[in-house]
């Protein structure tokens, strides 16, 4: 890799952001991009500019809304936009400026030089042509000479290399008939297709399993080795980036605001918008503490104040007059602000947009403890930090609780299973069964969280709906509080759901639109039947306080309100009727992590009041580490391994969760080559058609004929449980093969 | 902010910014920023005014017999007269009472009898999906102009009948319509939210699913009121629409027809205003559709008459 | 894709039988007796006999219905009392009418709209898309009975160039005279017709080309031209398949007022017609034959979409 070369280059060229410009293969520059709103013009893109090497991986990151993936498209001329107003700057390919070239030729360029590869792999295919032939026509476009059966030899030799099994019939399916996992391993042949000098990845990751991502960025390294090819990956996860990219570039409404070389972001951010950002990352290679969220929303771009757009939410700035009434330029951060101190030798050269860069790396990590180097700032961020340093140890609360044997568990479900027919035939008759949930037994004690872990498809969302009988479960028993859910009449079922509240992942699907937000919040109230028009009005501001949402907002519709608030709204109609049990299902999924962090420290403040027990369902593993004292590991409808949350993640047992917690991209660059990333296999068997004995062994590296002829029960391993025949020899478990 | 308030603070801190100042778009003001909705509107309510104060705007009484027979456009009689020496103006200008309360009312039935029974077959499923979808099937089977035919026979003629023929025919579109919106609530968060905290069916259907499904059913009201006015005209060219000797566009049509020789103009008037009024409404419907943000609705729309 | 097929195969059987149910209730839902009604005004007492005795007044709901299934199901339909011949033939004189015309319009609405569409969508600002969206405005305002009424005002009163009033000549007996007859009512249903497949179709292709597979072909280099060809044409196709069905659908079944103002010899006139002359069997056997003409035409719709669709043609 060329990192190191780059770098150099770097500081030579130290009046410019970005690296190496000499050698720049992609070099954007004051890029602007302006949309039309009916509430007026919005910069999307504010003079963004920066360069990427010959193979070198430039990381992008940012939250929604940040402008990182509108930058390549413009500059691309992807973005079809109606209300587009206008796209100025300059963007060059070898030298070549592809905002001023006529469509037709920039689309020479397009999947010749510079390829892309995008989001969501399933939408991005064709529905009605045959993958192959997708394929087949990117190399052909550019090179009319190929024959159709020399194309298909290319295709199919592609997609071999990309990881697609049985490439020959694979390229004559159809992308309904492909997973996404393999949707993405073809768009990214396509990418590849014609060895392009840049590769352009916006979050390929995003929308799949944490087990395949670590499969195709993998994928995306190798195939950015093979080609040469400079690869600007986008993204909104710290982990992604740390794991891949050589140099990184910080987006934050619409700007670049810093850039620097990928240990230096991490180590030493020279903004203190990174350095926020990194504190309210929930991780698993630090101890679990309280988060520091950042404060606020991001800025609406419509009509920006005059300062640093960061400066309402910066613990730095929030108070001083430079910050609100001058934007900061984006300057190599070592001489840069006012009263800069330079750090020479503190690894390669970064460019901040801040006017005080050397403040920012003091905030990292000022959320754990009092750790050292945290700036002397103001009253606003110090109440912050003060807040959290008095929770530091308020942690092992609950777990006392937990000792006190009169409690008995809020919820026990005893070998629940869960089938839904998969009908086909003239007559729709159910011709097989997904085994959902099969044979889930758990139990959450009052004031505890119980972690719920697994991949899409795993069975956890059923599980969780399971509880209130939004599904019927087809056996097994639900208890809850000491009332069997499944027997429960219509009368007793209602009596049952006011003590179990459900909070949905997707905050913009979760309210009903057509009700003010305080509306939403008194629907259990009214339908309870027990509250007067007045005495509901009274509960849902008590109700709005205790979430730190604003009573004079409760007449507001949700439309009004981001992601974050509503999913306060959302948690405050939980608590409505005050229930000893929250089912909490993907709650900060949707959300950026500055503002996830806030609602995971407002779940943390709820449970410590009232005493609530949750079930939180999440297949992200930082978070469930963050927030639960148990956890539970689901695969295919089974538990395969629970037990207390230290048990889980420092020891687990089981192969799957040990390839699970391997595949979470860790947030730190500092020896990733050492961490050799361990993508689990191909994809997880269809649930209709689960495999004999146990469920995993088809994926796992330990598996032998006594797994296809046994089922492993949950049994008792080391503090926990584990369904493994191997519990106790996993953690002489080598790295599974990489590549399948 | 002082030291020590320390939680609540925090968390007033992060939420306490107001929410997102994107000034609220209601659809009223969204459906007013287009401008051929606007004038579709205008002229809309220049119909209504033209329908309820007929008799003060109207020159002569409609079925006033007192002028030549089939006389071209002067100045006594604007648009001329008919073969019984009616003058056509006032005849057109009160056969918009005919169109416009034919159209509306034919719509409402449409919706009131459709939109539960497309709410009953997307919430409940099962058994009364595939009663509700055979039974809007066979209503497809017919074309709206033979089905109204055949239920006036049954029913005989009469304003009245004939605005439940025609709303008959209108079924299909807004039982599909409310079934296809309810079937993507159906599972939506809120949905099963409002399910989850206890709410019966009946409540989750009418209170929860029904307000949110109601933006596309105000369109296709508009969209089916420019149907049923056409299909009225048709019926009443056919001499089984509005009764005589009320006057009616679809009527004066037919009558034209026997007079196309004679008095070619006799039959462009009653028409135009026809045409304007599928004009207005086909107007105010694509604004409301952009406004309610509906896509398009599906294939049943508009079939020719 | 065989069992969706069956399956929709059976639905439809469904709703013929509930049509046919419809059908054989409506001569009972009549004022008047059954008999009566399906005799006509002045049958003899002989004649009223004989009906009573073929529609087995005396039998129970079931039977009646059954029996009149199981002569509907052989072709006899009865007998029109004003034609004085078999329902079935006098169906059989006037189908071939709004078959012809049916097509011809069809024929005429999709050369229209396939380019209108098309053009509207994809270059939305241009001059010439600007003047077709004002085609699509007046051409759904106006409804297609007036229209045929203003042809003929032109045509035949003012130019004389056409007849006032169209025959039915079969095509391939005399093309020419075919087309003169034909020509000014399929265009009365065929300005109405192009206006919504066009709208449909337009709709559909802007909706297909903001979506990601769209971007994923301009990505790959692919000219706009071969982008809208390959990628977008054909997904914006199938759902217009199904508009095109239903309104082909609604053609055959009689273009009822268009019929009637060119007195065209086709289905609808001849409902029309018996309606006016309370032929009830005449109307009953051609509303059967319109229901079972839609659903068929719609099964068709849905084996051309299977095919065209891998999603329903694989699953």
């Amino acid at each position: 890799m060329s990192a190191a070369h780059t770098r150099e280059s770097d500081r030579r060229t130290a009046s410019e952001p970005g690296a190496g410009r000499a050698e720049a293969v992609l070099s954007i520059r004051d890029l602007v991009v302006e949309f039309t709103t009916p509430a007026g013009t919005v910069r999307a893109v504010d003079s963004v500019g920066y360069n990427v090497g010959r193979a070198e991986t430039l990381g992008v990151v940012g939250e929604t809304g940040s402008g990182k993936s509108v930058t390549v498209l413009s500059a691309l001329g992807l973005l079809r936009a109606p209300n587009l107003r206008k796209v100025t700057g300059q963007v060059l390919l070898d030298g070549e400026s592809l905002l001023d070239l006529p469509d037709r030729e920039l689309r020479r360029r397009l999947g010749r030089d510079v390829a892309m590869i995008f989001q969501d792999p399933i939408s991005a295919l064709n529905p009605v042509q045959r993958v192959g032939h997708q394929i087949a026509e990117g190399i052909r476009v550019h090179d009319p000479g190929v024959s159709a059966k020399a194309a298909r030899a290319r295709v199919v030799e592609l997609l071999g290399k990309v990881g697609v099994p049985h490439p020959e019939a694979r390229f004559d399916q159809y992308p309904h008939q492909f997973s996404g996992g393999m949707c993405q391993r073809a768009v990214i042949a396509m990418a590849i297709a014609n060895r392009p000098k840049v590769l352009i990845a916006d979050e390929p990751t995003t929308a799949l399993d944490v087990s395949v991502q670590a499969q195709i960025l993998e994928l995306l390294r190798v195939a950015a080795d093979e080609t040469g090819a400079a690869t600007v990956l986008i993204t909104h996860d710290l982990g992604v980036v740390a794991e891949t990219a050589d140099r990184v570039c910080v987006m934050y409404a619409g700007r670049v605001v810093e850039t620097a070389g990928v240990e230096q972001i991490f180590a030493q951010p020279r903004h203190p918008y990174t350095a926020s950002l990194l504190n309210s990352l929930p991780r698993l290679d630090m101890p679990a503490g309280r988060l520091t969220p950042i404060p606020g929303q991001p800025p609406d771009l419509v009509d920006a104040a005059p300062g640093c757009a960061f400066a309402p939410r910066c613990p730095i700035g929030r108070d001083r007059a430079v910050c609100h009434e001058r934007r900061p330029e984006l300057l190599p951060a070592d001489l840069a602000g006012p009263d800069g101190q330079a750090s020479p030798g503190s690894g390669p050269a970064s460019f901040s947009a801040c006017h005080f860069p050397a403040e920012a790396a003091g905030l990292v990590g000022a959320g754990d403890s009092g750790s050292p180097g945290r700036p002397a700032v103001t009253d606003g961020a110090s109440s912050a930090t003060a807040d959290d340093a008095s929770h530091e140890t308020t942690d092992d609360a609950p777990h006392e609780a937990t000792e006190d044997a009169s409690d008995r568990p809020v919820l026990r479900i005893t070998e629940v299973v869960k089938r839904f027919p998969v009908r086909s035939g003239v007559f729709a008759r159910p011709s097989a069964w997904v085994h959902a949930v099969d044979g889930v037994s758990l139990r959450i004690r009052p004031g505890q969280t119980l972690g719920l872990v697994g991949e899409s498809g795993c069975g956890k969302s059923t599980l969780a709906r399971l509880l209130l009988r939004l599904h019927e479960a087809s056996s097994g028993e639900i208890v809850v509080d000491g009332d069997d859910v499944g027997r429960a009449g219509k009368a007793e079922l209602r009596r049952i759901r006011r003590r179990v509240q459900m909070v949905f992942q997707d905050p913009y699907a979760s309210l009903n639109p057509r009700l003010t937000v305080g509306d939403n919040v008194a629907e259990p109230l009214r339908l309870d039947g027990g509250f007067s028009r007045a005495a509901r009005r009274r509960r849902v501001l008590e109700l709005f306080g205790r979430v730190g949402l604003r009573p004079e907002h409760a007449d507001r519709f949700p439309s009004e309100f981001s992601g974050g608030q509503r999913q306060r709204v959302a948690i405050a109609r939980a608590l409505a009727l005050e229930p000893r049990l929250l089912i909490l299902d993907e709650p900060v999924s949707a959300l950026d992590v500055s503002v996830q962090a806030q609602v995971l420290n407002l779940l943390d403040d709820l449970q410590r009041e009232s005493g609530m027990a949750y079930l939180f369902v999440s297949h992200d593993l930082s978070v469930v580490r963050q927030v639960a004292d148990e956890v539970a590991v689901m695969y295919l409808g089974t538990v395969v391994e629970s037990g207390p949350v230290e048990r889980v993640y420092a020891d687990p047992r089981h192969p799957y969760t040990r390839a699970l917690l391997a595949s979470v991209p860790v947030p730190d660059p500092a020896g990733r080559d050492r961490r050799r990333r361990t993508p689990l296999g191909g994809d997880v068997p269809s649930p209709s058609d689960p495999p004999s004995g146990c469920r995993f062994r088809t994926r796992c590296p330990l598996a032998e004929q006594r797994c296809a002829d046994e089922e492993p029960p949950l049994r008792p391993t080391a503090g926990g449980r584990t369904a493994c025949h191997f519990a106790e020899d996993t953690h002489h478990l080598r790295q599974p093969a990489v590549r399948p | 902010m002082t030291e020590g308030t320390t939680q609540a603070m925090t968390r007033d801190t992060d939420a306490a910014a107001s929410p997102s100042r994107r000034r609220r778009f209601s659809w009223a003001r969204r459906f007013a920023r287009s401008r051929s909705a606007l004038v579709g509107a205008a002229g809309l309510v220049l119909l209504i005014m033209l329908a309820v104060f007929a008799p003060w705007i109207a020159p002569f009484e409609p079925n006033e017999q007192g002028a030549q027979h089939l006389l071209g456009p002067s100045t006594s009689h604007l648009l001329g007269t008919d073969e019984l020496g009616r003058d056509i103006a006032s005849r057109v200008i009160h056969g918009t009472r005919a169109s416009l309360v034919v159209g509306f009312g034919a719509a409402a039935v449409g919706a009131l009898l459709g939109v539960p029974l497309g709410l009953v077959a997307g919430y409940l499923g099962r058994w009364a999906d595939t009663i509700a979808m055979r039974l809007i099937d066979l209503l497809l089977a017919v074309p709206g102009i033979l089905l109204a035919l055949v239920i006036i026979t049954m029913l005989g003629p009469g304003r009245l009948n004939l605005i439940l023929a025609i709303g008959i025919g209108a079924i299909p579109e807004f039982g599909r319509l409310t079934r296809a919106a309810t079937l993507a609530l159906r599972e939506r968060d809120f949905v099963v939210a409002s399910r989850g905290m206890g709410a019966s069916t009946p409540d989750t259907m009418f209170r929860t699913v029904l307000p949110n499904v109601l933006g596309p059913i105000v369109v296709q009201l508009v969209v089916t009121a420019s149907l049923a006015v056409v299909v009225e005209a048709g019926l009443s060219l056919l001499g089984l629409g509005t009764p005589p000797p009320a006057p009616s566009w679809g009527a004066m049509l037919q009558d034209a027809r026997s007079y196309l020789y004679q008095s070619p103009w006799y039959g462009v008037f009653p028409g135009l205003c026809l045409a304007l009024t599928v004009f207005c409404l086909d107007r105010i419907g694509r604004g409301l559709q952009l406004a309610v943000g509906t896509a398009m609705t599906d294939g049943t729309r508009g079939r020719t008459v | 894709m065989y069992a969706y097929l069956v399956r929709r195969m059976l639905q439809f059987g469904v709703v013929l039988v509930l049509g046919s149910i419809a059908v054989w209730a409506f001569v009972y839902a009549l004022p008047g007796d059954p008999a009566t009604v399906l005799a006509g005004p002045d049958a003899s007492d002989a004649e009223l006999a004989a009906t009573r005795d073929r529609l087995g007044l005396d039998r129970s709901v079931v039977e009646q219905y059954l029996s009149w299934l199981g002569s509907a199901l052989t072709g006899d339909l009865g007998t029109s009392y004003y034609a004085a011949r078999t329902v079935t033939e006098t169906l059989a004189d006037h189908i071939p009418a709004t078959v012809q015309l049916a097509v011809a319009a069809m024929g005429i609405a999709l050369l229209i709209a396939v380019p209108v569409g098309t053009v509207v969508a994809l270059k939305p600002h241009s001059i010439a898309a600007r003047a077709l969206q004002g085609y699509l405005t007046a051409g759904l305002a106006i409804p297609a009975f007036w229209l045929g009424l203003l042809l003929i005002i032109a045509f035949a009163v003012q130019l004389n160039a056409l007849p006032a009033a169209s025959d039915y000549v079969p095509f391939w007996e005399d093309p020419g005279q075919a087309l003169r007859h034909t020509i000014l009512p399929a265009l009365g249903i065929a300005v109405h017709a192009s206006t919504v497949i066009a709208r449909f179709l337009s709709t559909s292709l802007s909706e297909v080309r903001g979506r990601d597979y769209i971007r994923t072909a301009r990505a790959k280099g692919v000219p706009e031209r071969d982008v809208v060809r390959h990628h977008a044409m054909r997904n914006a196709a199938l759902p217009t398949i199904t508009i095109v069905g239903i309104q082909l659908g609604a053609f055959l079944g009689g273009t009822v007022v268009i019929e009637a103002v060119f007195n065209y010899p086709g289905l609808g006139r001849l409902l029309y017609t018996s309606i006016g002359e309370r032929d009830y069997a005449v109307v009953q056997g051609g509303v059967l034959f319109v229901v079972a003409t839609f659903l068929c035409l719609n099964l068709l719709v849905d084996v051309v979409y299977a095919y065209l669709d891998p999603r329903i043609r694989l699953a």
